[in-house]
């Protein structure tokens, strides 16, 4: 053992320890740039210089590679010493003035800003050699050097040729401190790495967006009227959100959703995979939209738990209320919005008898424009904060199999990775990891490492104590939210429960087992030929929005056509067989003999020729007359009525049949 | 405690006997310099003229010609004296051969035309010994330079070689020897002026058997060619040490570093290694005393960092020459981890003369703490320049103003920078310091391997720092931070302030990069390049004033700051100056005044140079 003072504080260390080690031992912290306890001392940044008395002479030197000896005495901090170590800072950070590493060196040594004009602003080499020993002691491989002296000086290999082994070895990346190791001109070092990483990041975007693709050819198919054999619906039944909820308001397993499983165990071997390989609305956006975080209240993204756990907890009281929060069918309604009244205009021979839909139409698109705009503000704003099925695979994501790996002995916290990150999920705070729920595995942050530090690879399996977990606060927020809108529906604020029996639900839909069933994706009305399948405002209680009904105004039931039973992914709508469906009754129909013109279309065009001529008592003329125990209710009648508009012939919910007014008698 | 001579080391001295024998010192000999610096001025054709004018004239039989190493006197080549008169003829040319040998050499007539002439007092010289450049010397490790032939062992053994090593190895031990030389206060002449004694000792008892030593001959300063001069002249004194030191410290192998730039010095130190060994001088079982020493040749590619001993080593190992830290010294650790000890090439060739001498010999001369002769390269602006061997604490001025003869063309002399490009500027008011390695520090410098440039009145201080920075920035090795970057960026300030950019606070900067450049840089480069600067500003500081805030140079010099002009008054309108102008920025009428129009002049100084009438002024 060896007796020293470091800083007028007495200790023995080990024979053969070096003054930083000392130091070290001693709780005396020195700045270094160029050591590595694994490596040999070199004494390049001069960062560890300190003043070192021995025999009574007193000298500066740098304490990584300087010895102990018995009685000598280590000033860590004397103004020379201070003053040197500035100006060492200072001369690293005006080579290298964009360097994290060595800003934070000089930050913690008063050197804020570089007193001197640098040569290249894109220098990130400090030459301290760490990657020219690391290939000599640990690799072996002697291939790394320095060439040219003074100013020219910099790392490379014999002759500036790529050396095959560094191909393979890739030692030296772990010790760079800066991460200009990459970037070296001749070496390339890390090539084959960062040409692998390259080559995830293509494969996930042809993932990414042949899922697009396929989405927009089956929204395209099912508003061509072509159902795919019920497999038009598959982003729905993907989809665990869905499937979750609307089987928890259901009561009931839903076998529809089975490919969920699929899901499911994607999510729980590869984390939030969907959001950044699957999912058509990531897609989308994240083609624009600024990377990195930009906006301040990153806490925000917990709000997404509140709406996940808000419509979950809806669903336990058997409602499906906030379902239009649901990503997919944002997606599939914008489209239908837009898309619909196109092809239908397309479709019309003659183009003046086109009328655009009102308002209630339209506003089904609201949501998707918001996320569209909110894109703006972050790229995958809506992913980050708001998506409850982002937030449901992500929670599954803390427990998933491969994570997303930040090698801390290797990363040099430059940042690289969290400006590329486009859910803005690396946090600069936390060493540039990430909160599973938050990382979508889209591999983007791995190739633009310049240590190669991020991979994905086997994680700690069971997760939590990330940086957003959903906490009290969320739980709270859900209660209150949740008890709000329960207690509003259970008081009936709105009258929703009256409001529902005036509508007419689509073929085969049940009143309450429907609505716990109707995830709002409206594809029914896409597939739907006729038009008469319309999304709900607010006519059928809050509660209901978007929730399809029949509007016989716009559109007869297709006495052909059973579309809509086979679109629907969650059975809301049952998937009846076409002769199942002509039988199932929607409403009733009646003739207003107060307008009605006796011109009989309906009775001709009624598929179910469920109409009788009438004589009416005290209006001369014979009339058509609905015969009610036939009736399906499926609106033809209303569709070719000339006189729609006065009502003339309406088809009321079955519940909701007007008494006749009139005494009627068969005509003669 | 003496052994008795081995009949290897009779025969050397019955050698000697012989050879000394046969001389007649009545004879005439004609040495031709055949240094590097008169080998410039086709000094070999010279001696070949000699050659056949001798035989020509049928002499060659009764006069002998040698071609020797430098003398030092390098001004005034070729050199031609004419023993044993020492006849001392200058700028002798091939033509002027045939009209020595039959005047001077058949007649013992003098040429007057050759002779030398006193720039003070303007007589002509005739005898070497009376010229004032070397009268004021005291040669001793140059005393054989001119004399005898670099190529020729038995010159070196006539003038007394191996002498010195064979009483070493005869009557000697090996602590006997360190001991001599520790008491004898010899410091390495390398520049630090470590006592040579102690190294060795030091490396001596260092543990292990394999032990090495290295001649250090990269001699890479600018301006600096005592130590290939030395090699050039005499380079068995150089083996002679080496072979002595590997005695006493118990080395088998040595090596000489020397530069590849230094062709002759590593053709005749070849020789002299295979002479050497040929004459069981080097090898096994020298002179049959049991100990074995030999040398290998190895070249260095003229990075000046590699003269920086632990630099050298790593080169010598096959790496890139960079310096590491010390401790450990090569004396514990050093080539390929063994104890090493490296020395300067004049402190090697010390060694024979104070083995010979003996200590209190040495001792004698120079000051308290630097003892011995020291040997400079002056070169600048004083009449002579050469190489110079003087006791070591003499003084500055009576080097520069006697020794070299004072100021060229009537300037007046402003400053003297020691040491090379590390070493610092001593101004013109402190040159009665005395010249040894304590008093050069204090003046902020350093005795370095002994360069001395002399300043006059037109050299810019500002601008000689800007230079010798320039030069250190590209000569560090780049390793440390602090002399990599530290010595750019004063080099970047000094260059923007030489340019008209200095700023308010500037020579401030300068110093405080200074220090910390000094203090925190790994090896003697990084800590002594700063020197040129504390120095100048610490003398010479209203010179950087002027410069920062007139934006003006006082000397003249700085292109940026100087504008050039004609004073009607002297000109005479000869024209001269516009001919020469490679601008046409100058006009005029002849035998009228001419003018230069500032906007086209490129400040190059041709047309100050060429007037005759002085009419050509900076401001
Ligand atoms: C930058 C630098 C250059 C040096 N160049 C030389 C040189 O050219 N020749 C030399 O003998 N010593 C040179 N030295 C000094 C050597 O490091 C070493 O001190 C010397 O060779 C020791 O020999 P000495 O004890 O005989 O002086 C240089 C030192 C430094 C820092």
């Amino acid at each position: 053992m060896v007796n020293l003072t470091i800083n007028e504080e007495k200790i023995k260390v080990a024979e053969g320890t070096t003054a930083l080690e000392a130091a070290k031992q001693a709780g005396v912290h020195i700045p270094t740039l160029c050591h590595h306890p694994e490596l040999t001392p070199y004494g390049a940044c001069r960062l560890c210089l300190v003043e070192v008395k021995r025999n009574g002479r007193s000298s500066v030197t740098t304490s990584c590679n300087c010895a102990v000896e018995e009685g000598m005495h280590i000033q860590t901090d004397s103004p020379s010493v201070v003053q040197a170590r500035r100006i060492m800072a200072d001369f690293l950070l005006s080579r290298c003035p964009e360097v994290p590493a060595v800003q934070r060196v000089a930050a913690s040594l008063g050197v804020e800003k570089p007193s001197f004009p640098a040569d290249r602003r894109d220098e990130t080499c400090i030459l301290c050699g760490l990657c020219v020993r690391a290939c000599d002691e640990k690799a072996q491989q002697h291939v790394l050097g320095f060439v040219g002296r003074g100013p020219d000086r910099r790392v490379t290999t014999p002759f500036d040729t790529r050396a095959e082994v560094c191909d393979t070895c890739n030692q030296c990346i772990e010790y760079c401190p800066t991460g200009a190791i990459t970037r070296l001109e001749a070496p390339q070092i890390g090539q084959r790495l960062k040409a692998g990483a390259k080559r995830w990041i293509r494969i996930r975007q042809v993932v990414q967006y042949a899922a697009l693709l396929l989405f927009l050819f089956l929204i395209y198919s099912t508003l061509r009227g072509n159902p795919l054999a019920g497999n038009n619906n598959i982003f729905s039944r993907l989809n665990p959100l869905q499937a979750v909820a609307s089987m928890i308001a259901a009561r009931q397993i839903i076998t529809s959703y089975w490919p969920v499983l699929l899901t499911v165990g994607v999510t729980l071997l590869f984390g939030r995979v969907w959001c950044g390989w699957f999912c058509p609305l990531g897609g989308v956006l994240e083609l624009f939209g600024r990377r990195g975080r930009k906006i301040k209240w990153q806490g925000l993204r917990r709000l997404k738990y509140v709406i996940l756990f808000t419509v979950l907890a809806m669903a336990v009281f058997g409602s499906l209320a906030f379902m239009y929060f649901e990503p997919i069918t944002i997606f599939v309604r914008g489209l239908t919005a837009i898309s619909k009244p196109a092809l239908a205009y397309f479709q019309l021979e003659d183009k003046k008898d086109f009328a655009l839909p009102g308002i209630s139409w339209w506003v089904i698109a609201i949501p998707f424009v918001l996320v569209l705009l909110l894109n703006l503000i972050e790229r995958r704003f809506w992913c980050r904060y708001l998506c409850p099925l982002g937030a449901l695979v992500g929670l599954g994501s803390k427990f998933s199999w491969v994570k997303r790996l930040v090698n801390q002995k290797s990363c040099v916290k430059c940042g690289d990775c969290a400006k590329t990150c486009t859910m803005g999920a690396i946090s600069e705070g936390r060493d540039f990891t990430s909160d599973p729920a938050e990382c979508i595995m889209c591999m983007d942050c791995a190739a633009p490492c310049p240590k190669m530090a991020i991979t994905f690879e086997r994680g700690k399996a069971l997760g939590w104590n990330y940086e957003f977990d959903p906490t009290r606060r969320e739980a709270l927020a859900t209660l209150g939210i949740g008890a709000a809108a329960i207690g509003l529906l259970a008081l009936d604020v709105g009258k929703v429960k009256a409001a529902k029996s005036t509508v007419l639900r689509p073929p085969g839909a049940q009143g309450d087992d429907f609505l716990a069933k109707c995830i709002r994706c409206d594809q029914c009305i896409q597939v739907c030929p006729a038009h008469a399948l319309q999304p709900v405002g607010l006519e059928a209680g809050w509660d209901a929005l978007w929730t399809p009904v029949l509007d016989p105004f716009s559109g007869g039931c297709d006495y052909e056509c059973n579309r809509c039973g086979q679109t629907c992914p969650s059975g809301a709508i049952p998937p009846l067989t076409l002769e199942e469906k002509r039988q199932a009754v929607i409403g009733i129909a009646q003739v207003n003999f107060d307008t009605c013109v006796r011109c009989m279309d309906c009775l001709e065009h009624c598929p179910y020729k469920c109409f009788d001529k009438v004589e009416v008592e005290g209006i001369r003329g014979v009339f058509p007359k609905v015969r009610p125990e036939n009736c399906v209710g499926c609106g033809v009648c209303v569709q070719v009525c000339p006189k729609q508009e006065k009502l003339a012939i309406v088809v009321y919910p079955i519940d909701g049949v007007p008494p006749e007014k009139y005494v009627t008698h068969p005509a003669t | 405690m003496a052994k008795a001579r081995s009949v290897a080391a009779l025969e050397l001295e019955k050698r000697r006997e012989e050879i000394l024998g046969g001389q007649d010192p009545s004879r005439i000999s004609i040495k031709v310099c055949g240094g590097t610096g008169c080998l410039a001025l086709s000094s070999d054709e010279v001696a070949q003229a000699f050659e056949r004018e001798l035989r020509a004239q049928g002499v060659e039989g009764s006069v002998a010609l040698k071609t020797t190493g430098c003398p030092g006197f390098c001004e005034q080549g070729p050199l031609v004296v004419v023993h044993p008169q020492r006849i001392f003829y200058t700028h002798v040319k091939p033509d002027d051969v045939a009209e020595i040998v039959s005047k001077t050499i058949l007649q013992g007539e003098i040429i007057d035309r050759l002779l030398y002439k006193d720039p003070s007092s303007g007589e002509k010289i005739v005898y070497e010994t009376e010229v004032p450049f070397y009268k004021e010397q005291k040669r001793i490790l140059l005393k054989e330079s001119g004399l005898i032939d670099p190529r020729e062992i038995e010159d070196y053994l006539a003038a007394g070689g191996y002498k010195a090593l064979a009483r070493a190895l005869f009557e000697m031990t090996p602590d006997e020897v360190i001991a001599e030389i520790k008491q004898s206060g010899l410091r390495g002449r390398g520049g630090a002026g470590f006592s040579t004694g102690v190294k060795w000792e030091l490396c001596r008892q260092a543990k292990g058997e394999t032990k090495y030593i290295i001649c250090n001959a990269d001699e890479g300063d600018p301006g600096a060619f005592q130590d290939r001069g030395l090699i050039e002249a005499n380079p068995h004194s150089v083996l002679e040490g080496m072979i002595i030191g590997a005695y006493a410290i118990g080395a088998q192998q040595g090596f000489i570093y020397i530069r590849n730039e230094y062709p002759l010095a590593v053709e005749l130190i070849r020789l002299a290694v295979q002479q050497a060994r040929e004459r069981g001088l080097l090898g096994e079982d020298i002179l049959g005393s049991g100990a074995s020493f030999d040398v290998e040749i190895q070249l260095g590619a003229g990075a000046f960092v590699c003269g920086e001993e632990t630099a050298l080593i790593a080169s010598l190992e096959g790496r890139i020459g960079e310096p590491r830290t010390r401790p450990p010294y090569p004396a514990q650790s050093g080539l390929w981890g063994m104890p090493t000890n490296i020395n300067n090439v004049k402190t090697w060739a010390w060694v024979p003369h104070i083995i010979h001498n003996g200590a209190g010999w040495f001792s004698q001369m120079g000051t308290e703490k630097s003892k011995g002769t020291t040997v400079f390269s002056v070169v600048g602006k004083i009449k002579n320049t050469g190489l110079v061997e003087v006791p070591m604490g003499i003084s500055l001025r009576h080097l520069i103003e006697d020794i070299g003869g004072g100021a060229t063309n009537g300037k007046k002399l402003k400053a003297v920078q020691t040491g090379g490009p590390s070493g610092g500027c001593i101004p013109e008011s402190l040159w009665h310091l005395p010249v040894d390695y304590d008093s050069l520090r204090e003046a902020g410098s350093i005795m370095g391997s002994g360069g001395l440039i002399v300043m006059d009145e037109s050299t810019c201080m500002v601008d000689i720092a800007r230079y010798f920075l320039n030069f250190t920035k590209f000569e560090s090795c780049g390793k440390c931070t602090a002399c990599r970057e530290g010595v750019l960026r004063m080099y970047e300030i000094l260059d923007y302030i030489t340019r008209g950019y200095g700023q308010e606070g500037d020579i401030e900067l300068l110093e405080e990069l200074g220090k910390a450049v000094k203090a925190s840089s790994l090896c003697g480069l990084g800590q002594t390049a700063p020197n040129p600067v504390p120095t100048t500003i610490r003398y010479f500081r209203e010179e950087y004033e002027a410069h920062v805030k007139e934006k003006t140079c006082p000397a003249g010099v700085c292109k940026s700051l100087i504008t050039f002009y004609i004073v009607p008054e002297k000109c005479p309108g000869c024209g001269l100056c516009a001919r020469y102008c490679t601008e046409k920025s100058i006009s005029g009428e002849k035998n009228k005044p001419y003018f230069i129009d500032e906007e086209k002049c490129i400040r190059c100084g041709i047309c100050r140079e060429v007037c005759k009438f002085d009419a050509v002024l900076v401001k």
